[in-house]
């Protein structure tokens, strides 16, 4: 009987591997590192902290540039695009119980999650049909976000694939003021930095985000490569502008421009193209 | 006088068996030579006579001296049923016992969510002074709310070893796996049990027994949670129907090494068992193994019927 007794011990040691074998896998997840995490830190800075030095001698340049550069900047629709797609992932971090502001200081009482999420949202194309929306024609957007330990890191980047979306989509307000009254047919295509300033929208005109893209982009049937960075702050939108003395000026869209510079502020009316010293 | 005096010499007898049984049953065995006669005492003549005697009286077997089973090396013996508020144990045989733990099943009337769950005792070895035992739990929890579907799965795999250092001390030691996987999607760390998160986890625990009598004893508990792992999680879900999202990621326990420690007594009476004590540390669920990520008084409470 004993004998029968001891014959289970290299069962039991069986099943105890077999077990531990079990808790083995899957591994722990490795957080991936966010594209320039660096530059976009130093981007960030610089929208703060203009660099560029502004005189009356070179701010008409710098209007004229700013003027080029907003046209290149497409916000009559790109910032309403970002905006959903971070309402989303907002969503999708809310259900997880991850945390959805990247200042927000972790309950070190409580367990804490560290994990990737990734939304993939597909772009509403040109007409929007009912039904569901078809990925292949209408192209995607999809964004990464990491949490580390509970906290989320600001930095948040994606790849827009042909993404293929008509502006203002019908009954849209859009959440950024639009510089145009036209309809915008875009496509999208390329890498996208977004860089959180506060929480993750629960409404996309709430978002506070500094956006770096780098890519294509196509309004109509005109499409050009684009490379240019912007920040969003609740439906305020501020761009940055290279000074040919060096650094950068940093120009916030209104009824006005606004150009701030390291040691100078101006405000430039479009009409007249005249600006005027307020810093 | 002849037979009376041997009379009597037999009626000594018979009272002394009847007094020593109770005395060995309880522990307190008299030493083996005890009952022997001297060796080598002289050899005197005797007197001897042919009587009628009274046919010999069986002494009543020494009852056994009830065990504790729970979180030990003993089971509750074959064909026996026990109803516990801890847990349902059966003793298909001597060494083998099925069980439940309704506490676990109770969990749906206060966060509504089943937990179905079974475990198998089975005694390897039972050698006085030494027993071994191992134990196999299995517990499942489906986690779907409003907009969470996922999945625990809690294993504890425990191995008890007791050994009897002393005819009124037992030492129970404790070994114990706890695999555990969530799986789903939504809210699924949030629908744990109220933020004790499930983990892979290693566990030793020790317990001190003192029998004081036959049923009382004092018992001195202590549990260690030596391994914790990160707790892997994955899952998807739609948010609309333009968007999609994936998550995968690890819950980080927020204690990785809880203990608890708790002073107690057990009443072991033939058909009721009651334990008793209390502590302090990390509470571990009862059967789950999960511990409290937060440091309390820690209760220790059973009673159970046994049948």
């Amino acid at each position: 009987m004993s004998s029968r007794r001891w014959a289970f011990v290299p069962r039991g040691a069986a099943l105890a591997l077999a077990a531990l074998a079990l808790g083995c896998g899957p591994g722990n997840v490795t957080l991936p590192t966010p594209p320039m995490e660096a530059e976009t830190a130093a981007l960030v800075t610089t929208y703060q902290m203009p660099t560029g030095t502004l005189d009356t001698g070179n701010i008409d340049q710098v209007l004229s540039d700013a003027q080029t550069r907003l046209a290149e900047l497409h916000l009559d629709w790109l910032p309403d695009l970002l905006s959903n797609a971070l309402a989303g992932l907002r969503t999708r971090l809310d259900a997880a119980g991850l945390p959805d502001d990247p200042s927000s200081v972790p309950d070190k009482q409580r367990g804490q999650l560290t994990a990737v999420a990734t939304i993939t949202r597909i772009c509403t194309g040109l007409s929007d049909p009912a039904g569901p929306p078809d990925a292949s024609a209408n192209g995607t957007i999809e964004v990464t976000a990491i949490v580390d330990t509970g906290q989320l890191n600001p930095e948040v980047w994606g790849t827009a694939t042909s993404c293929v979306a008509r502006f203002p989509p019908a009954g849209s307000t859009g959440a950024v003021a639009s510089t145009t009254s036209t309809v915008v047919d875009a496509t999208l295509n390329g890498t996208l930095i977004l860089y959180l300033l506060g929480p993750l929208p629960a409404d996309p005109s709430d978002a506070q985000i500094l956006v770096v893209f780098t890519g294509s982009i196509g309004v109509g049937s005109q499409v050009g490569s684009a490379s240019f960075d912007f920040e969003i702050s609740k439906s305020q939108v501020k761009f940055r502008v290279p000074v040919a003395s060096g650094g950068d000026a940093i120009v916030t869209v209104g009824t006005t421009l606004g150009i701030e510079g390291a040691n100078a502020g101006f405000s430039c009316d479009l009409t007249t193209l005249t600006c005027q010293k307020t810093s | 006088m002849c037979v009376r005096a041997v009379l009597v010499t037999v009626v000594a007898a018979g009272l002394f068996v009847c007094v020593a049984a109770p005395a060995r049953a309880a522990g307190d065995e008299p030493p083996a030579n005890d009952a022997t006669a001297p060796i080598g005492a002289p050899v005197e003549p005797i007197e001897t006579a042919t009587v009628q005697a009274p046919p010999p009286v069986e002494a009543a077997p020494p009852k056994p001296i009830p065990e504790l089973d729970e979180r030990t090396a003993y089971l509750v013996g074959k064909h026996t049923l026990k109803l516990g508020v801890l847990a349902f144990e059966f003793g298909i045989l001597q060494q083998l016992s099925i069980g439940t733990e309704p506490p676990a099943w109770l969990l749906r009337t206060v966060i509504d969510i089943l937990v179905p769950n079974l475990h198998l005792k089975y005694q390897v070895l039972d050698r006085d002074p030494v027993a071994v035992a191992v134990l196999v739990a299995g517990y499942y929890a489906s986690l779907n709310r409003d907009s969470i579907s996922g999945n625990l799965i809690d294993i504890p795999l425990s191995a008890f070893v007791s050994v009897k250092v002393h005819p009124r001390i037992t030492l129970h030691a404790e070994g114990t796996y706890v695999y555990a996987r969530v799986v789903g999607t939504g809210d699924v760390t949030q629908a744990s049990l109220n933020g004790a998160t499930a983990a892979n986890a290693g566990q030793v625990g020790l317990m001190l027994q003192y029998r004081l009598t036959r049923i009382f004893s004092l018992t001195a508990t202590g549990r260690y949670q030596f391994y914790v792992s990160d707790l892997p999680l994955s899952g998807s879900a739609t948010i609309d129907p333009y968007t999609t999202g994936s998550l995968n990621g690890q819950y980080v326990p927020a204690v990785q090494h809880p203990w608890e420690a708790i002073g107690g007594v057990a009443f072991l009476w033939h058909y009721f068992h009651l334990i008793v004590g209390a502590g302090y540390g990390y509470y571990f669920v009862p059967g789950l193994d999960i511990a409290n990520p937060k440091r309390t008084i820690v209760p220790d409470a059973d009673l159970a019927v046994v049948l």
